[in-house]
């Protein structure tokens, strides 16, 4: 089931920033989500986790209608997300980052059985941040933080976990140890939401892929059908005219 | 109707006046980000200066006019802005706000040590006994100047901010900063600009106002608090409906001061005489909680100046340890007057405790917690009658409650809202409840502060006698010391983590799952709390307490000083205790009444450097190696406890037991560092691969510099090297200087 | 110092120094370095096109350029003299112009304030509006609406009739196309391409990589804070796919 969005709305005043738009992402999934810079990626994150009321639509979680909940008990229902602008706990060490995701956790769920202390270690431990673990958490560089995000929401066993530009700041190696992570997160039955601009990760790791241009949504497919499709080349090389753009591009190859 | 007329007239004259400061405050507030609770303070300097130029000096009025408003008040606010608000960028609201805090206290005691507050004096309206006739009641010509200089202040500075390139710049800088830079503007110009037009603002207001008020600096100084409320109506940005809402707040007062009065309310009079008084308060509450929600949004910049430490068992303990000990001390070696008067430091210790959490971690402003400390004190002089400890038990119950209630409408603050709606609680204790008659209720009889003073025992401990002065002293203590250890447990527990996390990012605590709301109430609860068993601790050891040790700037000192030695230290509280609840500074300097609060003011006014409080930018650092080495400690506790051995026997008298026991702590450091360089390695550094001697010393006083060393700097500088032929055609194996050397 | 275009192009001069031109440039955020040692030559009065996917540096190296952003090594040079370290007000009152990426408007000035705010470099109020509502006639009817409501298209419209009206020597665009339709960026680029004609140098930087392309004389396409190729237009638009959509 994972995460469906449906007919999302949303208006700044004359502006509107998101166009009648359906995504999904289906558990066990990587699912992620492309578009040029103000497509309204980040928007529809907000809305997805609450900090944004839209202007119409609507989010489901396991077919729940959610949208009207806010963001904390979407996040109890199972929904995680990382931040495009780091959204650390900035005067906490690495570990009480964490601690303090998995202590929550564990306030809701009584029977869990691991500590956040067990938690917060095991994280650490595979994430690979057992080094920078005592480190305050605004002392790191942005790559480093975004694992640490990425830690925290791992913390709330998410379900659902949404995650904003998760390899900026992050150099080649890096990223593709990251997209094999991903993979494993998503293997253990979380619906993985993906948004990020590096290409390379997208296209290795995605099992579909959506496209926003505009606000709105232009399409959505398998990462071949994607690559492939004339709209999402107009959208990315710049071109009004679809056919055109195919055309231009068949040239070049 | 005709009293209507003359309370109409005057409360827009009122209004007026409250309109030109709160056109002030909203200006700078726009055009730098400030919140500047100086406003006021900055007002009374220049209704003193006028005093001074005019009435004592007898300029004349024009020449004083122009003096004061033309040049001083402008030069001073120019002078604010380049010496202290500009050097505010990427601190946060806390300390922004806490700055000007202590600017006002500054001007404030600065005033008061000018122009001795015991030396009547007057200011009277300009044209004095002149009026006219207006519907029926005569208006002085005062008003009639006031109200048509507040609607001069609104329409000028509409027209600075819309038709003058330098206003549209102002609001240009506002929107986007980096943006208006990007445009050719300035950014020191705006801040300047607004800086000294806000104050020369302040400045017209503080010398309306003069002779309408008792002339004294501290409630031309407090005038402020009802210009928030006329700021606040115009959300500190629309300047238009800030002057709707000071004419609002001039009218509700002065309608408030006409008609709820005892003639007309034979049995409610006494409880309103406070009542009117409080209403730009009430005002200030209302228009807060009608503001709209603010959303849920992540940290505005993510990396502040700001720094806070998570403390270790061991330090803590050995700063509880130290606490008693050095209580145990002073308590039998401080003169019996001295010792009484220095009881009430741990009062103000706890206090300055309960700061922590709420300020400290969870970073929600509250200006209100002396007022709960009055709460407190209230409760254990009434329910703990002779002396029975479970008056501060009630403290805390009752605190914790009221804490619970005003933090409930504030839930949706931040900031300087919230800084606002505890400034106005704190007001309205201070103003309105703290003074109230006795009343009854049911069956009760209650009096709040028994119409003037409140009386205590010391607690009835039992197996302890605490009645003495020196055993109260040595109580406080431990149950300071004991407090700080909850303090610390609590921010190394997962309660304390969830606070730090508050604080950090709201948005990210929200998609983990964490109800920001439930702990907002439990921590102002639990501050409260401790507020107010501080303030029954502080009841018991003055025996008696009025409504003015808890009004509204005392509790500005307090938090001052917690800012000012770092809101997360315990070690701050201690401090804040000291300084105010001992006699340690008239002591040093009797003839200067005024200057603790300068100093505080001074100190404070600093912060704008050093966020993050003296303790831990300076005494950290230099005391946390000390914790790893058991052996100096032990040597500094062997010392000090064989001084005091010393003294019990009488061996040595006080000095040289004062002076020893500073040594014996200041010591620590300083051993520290006396072991560091002893311990240091004296090898050379060693020598760069390829080089054949130190760099600095090559090619000197004989030494050898030659092509291989040229090469092996160039790779250690990371130049690229020299073409062969270059090193080649060198002529001889010494290059003294070369490419190197010059 | 004014910054004009004869003071970079000594008449006839062949070899006339690039209006900007940036050497060994390298920039960092924190510890992370986001620009490698870039190398690029604006020549003067002509438009160069940066193209690149998102993270590729593009938008810091803009702000290396207006000094918004210190680089860690490098200089810039502007007209042939080395203006590293200049405050960003100076640079842009010596004719260096930017459109910041976003709305580069100040949203709650009107239409006619905004404008006013371009004239630091000595052009009149009256002369500015003059010169930009025959151009952009919708800004005209708009004149008395705070920037902040008008559409996004609108918007931009200000940010460039803002940018012309200085006067500049040279103006730096950051995805003036961000979140716009197609109609309203061609639109915009049709203005772009006409001060071009009037001798302004333009760096543009851009995702929207065709339409950029249609407008540059010159154009180079950046990735990983690095320039990897510097070219004419079509020889850059074959390179273009892999860059933006992987492998």
């Amino acid at each position: 089931m994972g995460l469906e969005v449906e007919g999302v709305t949303v208006r700044f005043g004359g502006h509107t920033a998101l166009n009648n738009v359906d995504i999904w992402a289906h558990e066990g999934k990587v699912t992620g989500l492309i578009g040029p810079n103000g497509a309204g990626k980040t928007t529809i994150f907000n809305v997805i986790t609450g900090l944004q009321p839209p202007s119409s639509g609507q989010v489901r979680m396991d077919g729940r209608d959610v949208s009207k909940l806010a963001p904390y008990r979407r996040a109890r229902l199972g929904m995680a997300r990382t931040f495009q602008r780091l959204e650390l706990f900035g005067s906490l060490s690495v570990r009480e980052n964490i601690q303090v995701a998995a202590a929550q956790y564990r306030r809701l769920h009584r029977g869990t059985k691991e500590t956040p202390q067990d938690t917060a270690a095991r994280l650490l431990h595979r994430l690979d941040l057992t080094a920078i673990a005592h480190v305050r958490a605004d002392q790191l560089p942005t790559g480093q933080g975004r694992v640490v995000e990425l830690a925290r929401s791992l913390a709330c066993r998410p379900k659902i976990l949404l995650l904003d530009e998760p390899a900026s700041g992050q150099d080649d190696e890096e990223t593709r140890g990251f997209g094999q992570l991903l993979r494993e997160i998503a293997a253990d039955g979380v619906a993985v939401l993906l948004v990020e601009h590096d290409m390379d990760l997208v296209m290795n790791t995605c099992d579909e892929l959506h496209v926003l241009d505009f606000g709105k949504k232009i399409a959505n497919g398998t990462c071949d059908e994607i690559r492939h499709n004339a709209a999402v080349q107009a959208a990315y090389l710049g071109t009004a005219d679809a056919a055109e753009a195919d055309e231009v591009l068949q040239e070049s190859v | 109707m005709h009293e209507f007329i003359i309370l109409t007239i005057s409360g827009l004259v009122t209004g007026g006046i409250y309109a030109i400061t709160a056109g002030g405050l909203t200006l700078t507030y726009t055009t730098t980000g400030i919140f500047n609770f100086a406003h006021g303070a900055t007002g009374a300097l220049a209704a003193f200066t006028y005093w001074q130029l005019h009435f004592d000096w007898g300029w004349p009025v024009w020449l004083s006019l122009l003096v004061v408003l033309g040049v001083l008040a402008p030069a001073f606010g120019v002078f604010l802005h380049f010496a202290i608000m500009r050097r505010l960028e990427g601190t946060s609201e806390t300390t922004r706000l806490m700055v000007t805090v202590a600017v006002l206290l500054s001007l404030l005691a600065a005033v008061m040590w000018i122009w001795d507050p015991q030396t009547p004096r007057n200011v009277v309206n300009f044209f004095p006994g002149e009026s006219v006739d207006m519907a029926g009641t005569r208006v002085s010509y005062h008003d009639l100047i006031t109200l048509a200089v507040a609607l001069i202040v609104a329409i000028g500075l509409w027209v600075l901010l819309r038709s003058t390139r330098a206003g549209v710049a102002m609001r240009a800088t506002v929107d986007d900063r980096n943006l208006a830079v990007l445009n050719g503007s300035r950014p020191e110009v705006p801040g300047m600009l607004a800086w000294a037009t806000g104050t020369m603002l302040a400045a017209v207001a503080g010398i309306l106002i003069a002779p309408k008020l008792s002339f004294a600096a501290l409630p031309l100084t407090l005038l402020i608090v009802n210009a928030y409320a006329a700021a606040v109506i115009g959300r500190l940005k629309s300047l238009p409906w800030t002057f709707v809402g000071a004419m609002i707040i001039g009218l509700v007062t002065e309608y408030g001061k006409g008609y709820l009065t005892e003639t007309r309310f034979p049995t409610a009079g006494p409880y309103l005489s406070g009542l009117s008084d409080s209403m730009p308060v009430l005002v200030l509450f209302v228009a807060i909680m009608l503001l709209p929600t603010s959303r849920l949004r992540g940290h505005a910049s993510s990396r502040t100046r700001e720094i806070s430490h998570r403390p270790t068992w061991t330090g803590s303990l050995v700063f509880a340890g130290i606490v008693i000990a050095g209580a145990v001390v002073a308590a039998n070696s401080l003169a019996a007057a001295d010792l009484f008067a220095s009881t009430r430091m741990w009062g103000f210790a706890l206090i300055g405790l309960s700061v922590i959490p709420l300020v400290g971690y969870a970073g929600k402003m509250s200006l209100a917690q002396l007022g709960f400390a009055g709460i407190g004190a209230i409760c254990v002089s009434h329910l703990g009658e002779g002396g029975n400890p479970l008056g501060l038990l009630w403290a805390a119950l009752i605190c914790a409650g009221i804490g619970v209630l005003v933090a409930l409408p504030a839930l949706r603050l931040s900031g300087i809202y919230l800084a606002l709606a505890t400034a106005a609680f704190a007001v309205m204790l201070d103003r309105w409840i703290f003074g109230l008659p006795a009343f009854t209720w049911g069956d009760t009889k209650i009096d709040l502060f028994n119409s003037g003073t409140l009386n205590f025992e010391r607690f009835d401990w039992p197996g302890i006698d605490i009645s003495s002065d020196r055993a109260y002293f040595i109580f406080g203590a431990v149950f300071f010391a004991l407090s700080s250890l909850v303090v610390v447990w609590i921010r190394r527990g997962e309660f304390g983590r969830r606070l730090l996390a508050m604080k950090d990012s709201p948005a990210a605590c929200a998609t983990i799952g964490m109800n920001h709301k439930l702990t907002t109430l439990t921590v102002f609860g639990l501050s409260a709390a401790m507020a107010g068993v501080g303030g029954g601790i502080l009841g018991g050891a003055a025996g008696t307490l009025s409504p003015v040790n808890f009004d509204f700037t005392a509790g500005l000192s307090v938090l001052m000083l917690m800012v000012i030695a770092g809101l997360t230290s315990p070690g701050a509280a201690l401090f804040a205790g000291i300084f105010l609840g001992t006699p340690l500074m008239t002591n040093l300097f009797p003839d200067y009444a005024q200057l603790t609060t300068i100093l505080i003011g001074l100190n404070g006014i600093a912060l704008g450097k050093n966020p993050n409080g003296f303790i831990a930018a300076k005494i950290r650092p230099e005391w946390e190696p000390a914790l790893g080495r058991p052996v100096v400690l032990a040597g500094s506790a062997a010392a000090q406890l064989a001084l005091i051995v010393l003294r019990f026997t009488d061996v040595i008298g006080n000095w040289p037991f004062v002076l020893g026991i500073l040594l014996a702590v200041i010591g620590i450091p300083a051993a520290l560092k006396i072991e560091v360089m002893i311990k240091a390695p004296r090898t050379e550094p060693e020598v760069p691969e390829g080089l054949s001697g130190q760099p600095e010393g090559l090619g000197l006083n004989g030494n050898r510099f030659e092509a291989a060393d040229i090469e092996a700097l160039d790779k250690l500088i990371a130049l690229p090297s020299l073409p062969a032929a270059a090193t080649a055609a060198a002529p001889s194996p010494i290059l003294p200087g070369a490419r190197h050397g010059a | 110092m004014t910054l004009n275009v004869a003071d970079a192009q000594p008449a006839g001069a062949p070899s006339a120094p690039p209006l900007l031109e940036l050497r060994g440039i390298s920039a960092a955020y924190e510890q992370v370095e986001v620009l490698h040692k870039v190398d690029l030559a604006v020549p003067t009065g002509k438009v160069m096109a940066v193209l690149g996917p998102n993270g590729a540096g593009k938008t810091t190296m803009l702000k290396v350029i207006t000094g918004l952003h210190q680089p860690t090594a490098g200089d810039i040079y502007l007209a042939g003299r080395c203006v590293t370290g200049a405050a960003p007000v100076d640079l842009a009152r010596i004719g260096l112009c930017s459109i910041p990426e976003g709305r580069g408007v100040f949203p709650n000035l009107t239409v006619s304030e905004n404008l006013w705010m371009a004239t630091y470099r000595g052009v009149s109020r009256k002369e500015i509006e003059e010169k930009v509502f025959p151009i952009f006639p919708r800004l005209e009817q708009r004149r008395n609406q705070a920037a902040g409501t008008m559409s996004g298209g609108e918007q931009q419209m200000l940010a460039v009739a803002r940018a012309i009206a200085t006067n500049p020597a040279i103006i730096l665009l950051d995805e003036l196309s961000m979140g716009l339709a197609p109609l309203v960026v061609d639109q915009l680029y049709d203005v772009v391409g006409k001060i071009a004609e009037t001798g302004v140098t333009v760096l543009l930087v851009e995702q929207f990589a065709r339409t950029a392309l249609a407008v540059a004389d010159l154009a180079a396409v950046m990735s990983g804070g690095r320039i990897l190729q510097v070219g004419t237009p079509d020889e850059i638009a074959g390179d273009l796919h892999s860059a933006y959509l992987g492998g």
